[in-house]
């Protein structure tokens, strides 16, 4: 092993910069030996470059990587819960609203067993749901908050008159809201062409003002169902072609397609009375639910009467969805064939 | 204090130099060696810091695939909300060989596997992923009778890997929900009626079941 150390009389006596020689940063360089040839001092030179080149690459290296890392947050799925929240208000409402129908249809004999089917079904969809859930760190509650008695009214077929046969009666009286409001045409040659002997429902508030009118006739050149309707001052109609046509008045169809007059009870606010006029210009049947609880509308009913029974309004059930990130609360309404959709 | 020695300034070109001078030239080539062994240690460490930021194989984590992973997620989520909305999951799902005690269709698994099943629900499937090389499985879990979490296949395809998604949906069953007959018909037997459908009556109400329906899906 050479010895590293200077030999005493070189470290006492330094020799003299060559002529000629350069100043530079890192000390004298381009000393020449005897012969010319330079003589250099590159390692700290090279030292200090590769420092540099290494520094550059690795900051390199570090942006890249926060790019990548924001991108890949940026591109990260949705872990709070918001898009389970979502669907699963979404399958609460469609089984919300099977289950109330449902509970009419296997009991529709009175309000207080109408209210304990809907909240049984509620509290079952609920119990098995928040265990389900729960797996996932997802705690769901569901609960009737509230519901609105009402009547459904019927009349199976046969002219559209009273009980008492009369032509012109009212079917509700002081209601506010209609739901699920059907009439099916038999036959269009049963409808009365027009003029005083024509089909009409009238809605007329109980505080006075403008009626909202609906009629319905057959255009005797065309042979054409036409549905009119008078509200707030102006008349537009809507015509089909159909020989049966079901006129769902309140979702603003004729013949299963969209009638842009049709809009039931449009201008009228408040209370109002639902009234047939000349009932026996059609011929058919149909169906409405009205937000009033009234015991007893008519009589004991026969075929071609109209009948009513006890139905459930609407429903508000509170829906609570609980994850980590988030707490989502929202109330869902149940009100099948509700004329705002 | 001791000042330390001067560097030695070695080279005196060509002529041989004396005893002194030799070790003063050993001494310079350590110090480059050195110099030269760590700069390029620095500088493979560095370029091997950047390849392990950057390194991008077929599975492995990257920003693409991360962007794949959502579209699959996406069309998975939106093919369960169009099926439960259109009713076709629910049908799906009734879609019920009560004798055999599996859907309709299916081996004696009683699952689907190379086949979607033949309804909607697996006509969407099939649409959204099978012809574009995309694996997916159905499970669908249900409360049993002891009131736990159990669960059944619809459609397996395989196990998943690493890189697979999954969408779920709940589909809440009502006691007069009809079970379907192999036609897609639905037959005048509910789900409450039969002992033979997998999932059992769950509530004393008129609910009969929650089911969770959950889309795995992997690109294969």
């Amino acid at each position: 092993m050479a010895d590293l150390r200077p030999s005493p009389d070189e470290s006492e006596t330094q020799r003299p910069p060559v002529e000629g020689a350069t100043p530079s940063p890192f000390g004298v360089r381009g000393t020449a030996s005897a012969d010319g040839r330079p003589v250099d001092s590159r390692a700290q030179l090279i030292l200090v470059t590769g420092f540099v080149i290494a520094v550059v690459l690795i900051a390199l290296a570090l942006v890249m990587n926060s790019a990548i890392y924001t991108e890949n947050l940026a591109t990260r799925s949705d872990s709070s819960g918001a898009t389970e929240a979502a669907a699963y208000q979404r399958a609460v409402e469609s089984a919300a609203l099977e289950a109330f129908e449902y509970a009419h249809a296997v009991n529709d004999s009175d309000y207080v067993g109408l209210n304990r089917n809907v909240t049984d079904a509620i509290a079952g969809i609920d119990a098995i749901s928040t265990r389900q859930e729960a797996a996932y760190g997802h705690i769901p509650n569901l609960s009737v908050a509230a519901t609105v008695n009402g009547t459904a009214i019927s009349d199976d077929g046969g002219v559209f008159d009273s009980d008492s046969d009369a032509d012109n009666w009212t079917v509700a009286s002081d209601v506010s809201a209609v739901r699920a409001f059907n009439i099916h045409v038999d036959d269009r040659s049963d409808l009365n062409q027009s003029g005083d002997r024509e089909f009409r429902v009238v809605v007329d508030p109980v505080s006075g003002g403008d009626r909202w009118t609906m009629n319905v006739t057959r255009d005797t050149s065309t042979n054409e169902v036409v549905v009119g309707v008078n509200a707030t001052g102006s008349y537009d109609e809507c015509r089909r072609s159909t020989v049966k046509p079901w006129i769902n008045v309140t979702a603003g169809t004729v013949g299963g397609e969209p009638c842009d007059a049709l809009t039931f009870a449009e201008g009228i606010t408040g209370s109002y009375d639902v009234n047939f006029r000349n009932g026996t210009g059609i011929e058919g049947s149909y169906s409405l639910v009205v937000n009033d609880d009234v015991s007893v509308l008519y009589g004991v009913a026969g075929f071609g009467d109209p009948q009513d029974e006890p139905a459930l309004y609407n429903m508000t059930v509170d829906m609570v969805y609980r994850t980590a990130e988030l707490d989502y609360r929202t109330k869902i309404e149940i009100e099948p064939g509700d004329h705002d959709g | 204090m001791v000042t330390p020695p001067p560097m030695r300034r070695g080279g005196d070109g060509g002529a041989r130099a004396p005893e002194s001078r030799e070790s003063g030239r050993g001494e310079r080539g350590q110090a480059h060696t050195l110099e030269g062994v760590v700069a390029s240690l620095i500088m493979l460490s560095a370029v091997i810091f950047a390849l392990e930021m950057t390194a991008v194989t077929p599975l492995s984590a990257s920003t693409s695939s991360q962007h794949l992973e959502n579209q699959q997620e996406a069309t998975a989520r939106g093919i369960l909300a169009s099926a439960a909305e259109t009713g076709e999951l629910d049908r799906a799902l009734l879609f019920w060989n009560g004798s055999a005690e599996r859907f309709w269709n299916t081996t004696r698994l009683g699952y689907y596997a190379s086949n979607p099943p033949p309804n909607d629900f697996g006509a969407m499937l099939n649409r959204s992923f099978d012809s574009r090389g995309i694996a997916y499985n159905v499970v669908v879990s249900y409360e049993d009778d002891e009131g736990d979490r159990d669960s059944r296949r619809l459609i397996y395809q395989g196990r998943p890997s690493d890189n697979a998604v999954s969408a779920a949906r709940s589909v809440i069953l009502l006691d007069n929900d009809p079970l379907y007959d192999h036609g897609g018909v639905a037959t005048g037997t509910n789900v409450s009626e039969t002992g033979d459908y997998f999932a059992p009556d769950a509530s004393s109400g008129s609910v009969y079941n929650v089911l969770r329906v959950e889309v795995v899906v992997w690109r294969i």
